[in-house]
């Protein structure tokens, strides 16, 4: 299983919205990465923690990781129609976007960064929280969707 | 791009982090040349951190173009320092790690992003 991970300011985008993205994220993975399945997580940011030049942010990151050495012109044929499409979905500006395809060994290093800071009460802490929102998310059949604060 | 994201062992406040991420941006901009308008900070609270570290600081960035070794150590001392002395710590009890990945890899504005040091060209191309 591929992950991709969203990172998005909390109530900035609606419930459908957010239905939508996910769709959008899932359906040009598949359409230009890869067929495997795509585990997509939100981690929703509440006002006073982000920020970009120097101001309070608006912005949306997507990070999907993909098989290493991945062809760059596919690459951008997916990043180029995830950014467009999002931008339609959300009416945000383009500038206020960042999307990235990164290999799968480099992904790992960087996702695995939450949990290397960790002490091992708070890597418990960690799992537990993320195993609490997955279960949600599975009964309810909602996105995967959580703050970031433990 | 870059993307920092500053776990703190206890809740953060508003003011405070404004400052920081102030402060890391002045550090990023100054030390790589890269603009303002690329950096992007994140704060995350309650984060049980391993030893000694009350802010644990992850900052993914370009690698390649003019960015070697030297400006690497250059940067995370920086921040180190910069970031402690804005949040009021010691230089132990701040974390930095630096990860690479290649430009190639990122969209912003709707375009690929720029090689390190090719920020300037990128940046009217876009406009």
């Amino acid at each position: 299983m591929r992950k991709a991970l969203v990172m998005i300011q909390a109530q900035q985008f609606s419930d459908i919205q957010l239905a939508e993205l996910e769709a959008l994220i899932r359906n040009t993975y598949r359409q230009h990465v890869s067929s495997e399945k795509l585990m997509v997580v939100w981690s929703e940011l509440a006002a006073g923690q982000a920020y970009t030049n120097y101001a309070p942010s608006q912005t949306s990151i997507v990070s999907a990781e993909c098989e290493n050495g991945f062809p760059q012109e596919k690459r951008v044929a997916y990043l180029t129609e995830l950014a467009r499409e999002w931008s339609q979905i959300t009416g945000q500006h383009l500038d206020s976007l960042m999307l990235a395809l990164v290999d799968a060994d480099q992904f790992k290093i960087i996702a695995d960064s939450t949990l290397r800071r960790l002490s091992f009460v708070g890597r418990i802490k960690f799992g537990l929280h993320v195993a609490k929102n997955l279960l949600h998310s599975k009964l309810n059949n909602t996105p995967l969707r959580f703050s970031p604060d433990l | 791009m870059p993307v920092y994201t500053l776990a703190s062992r206890s809740a953060s406040n508003k003011d405070t982090n404004q400052k920081i991420a102030n402060k890391i941006t002045d550090i990023h901009c100054e030390t790589t040349g890269a603009p303002p308008e690329f950096v992007n900070v994140l704060f995350m609270d309650n984060h049980p951190l391993k030893g000694k570290a009350e802010l644990s600081v992850t900052g993914n960035v370009r690698s390649g173009g003019n960015r070697n070794a030297e400006l690497t150590d250059k940067l995370r001392n920086a921040l180190m320092q910069g970031i402690a002395a804005t949040a009021g710590l010691s230089n132990e009890q701040v974390a930095v790690e630096l990860i690479g990945f290649p430009a190639s890899w990122g969209m912003e504005g709707g375009e690929i992003l720029p090689e390190p040091g090719e920020e300037e060209a990128w940046l009217k191309r876009a406009t």
